[in-house]
């Protein structure tokens, strides 16, 4: 019998939203590249080992990832290597 | 930020299918459910995290694949792209499960 889903915090509907919108962005790219860029998205959103509590650092990782995405997004940027 | 409670579906490929033949219907007489079903069934075993063996028309993409809210970002994500279909975000969130 399948648990049904606990409702999600306005936190992590932000960060959800955040990552639907990284791969939106990423879909602009060159298509030989796009895997790459997916590959970058994935990693910096798993890599930290956070707290569901951890609203400081959370908060702190959305402005900083948000941040560089704006970067990211300068069609001058084209490929990405890890 | 509203915390009504409400009931949310449970997703799977054949509850997926269902919407995206309605969806396409009008537009489309080629495509059949069953045909959607499988394409549905292709993206899933596609993705890396997921086990191809594991995947059938009523698996649940959190409990039975290992799938997390992020990897269904994707998963909707694909599914749009496969079927030219806009699902609307709110309802994209609530897809939980592949039945």
């Amino acid at each position: 019998m399948p648990s049904f889903p606990t409702r999600r915090s306005g936190l992590q509907q932000e960060v959800v939203n955040f990552y639907r919108e990284c791969f939106r962005a990423a879909r602009v790219k060159p298509a030989q590249n796009r895997p790459h860029f997916y590959s970058f998205i994935r990693s910096q959103f798993r890599e930290h080992d956070l707290k569901k509590h951890d609203f400081a650092t959370i908060e702190y990782l959305l402005r900083r990832g948000k941040r560089q995405l704006e970067t990211y997004r300068e069609r001058s940027i084209d490929d990405i290597h890890m | 930020m509203s915390h009504i409670a409400t009931h949310q579906p449970l997703w799977s490929i054949a509850r997926i299918a269902l919407v995206i033949f309605a969806l396409l219907y009008s537009a489309s007489t080629s495509l059949s459910h069953s045909n959607i079903e499988s394409r549905v069934l292709d993206i899933l075993k596609s993705f890396n995290k997921v086990d191809p063996t594991k995947v059938s028309l009523n698996v649940y993409f959190l409990n039975d694949l290992g799938l997390d809210s992020l990897d269904m970002v994707e998963v909707v994500m694909a599914i749009k792209e496969e079927f030219s279909v806009e699902i609307p975000n709110k309802n994209a969130d609530e897809i939980k499960s592949t039945v």
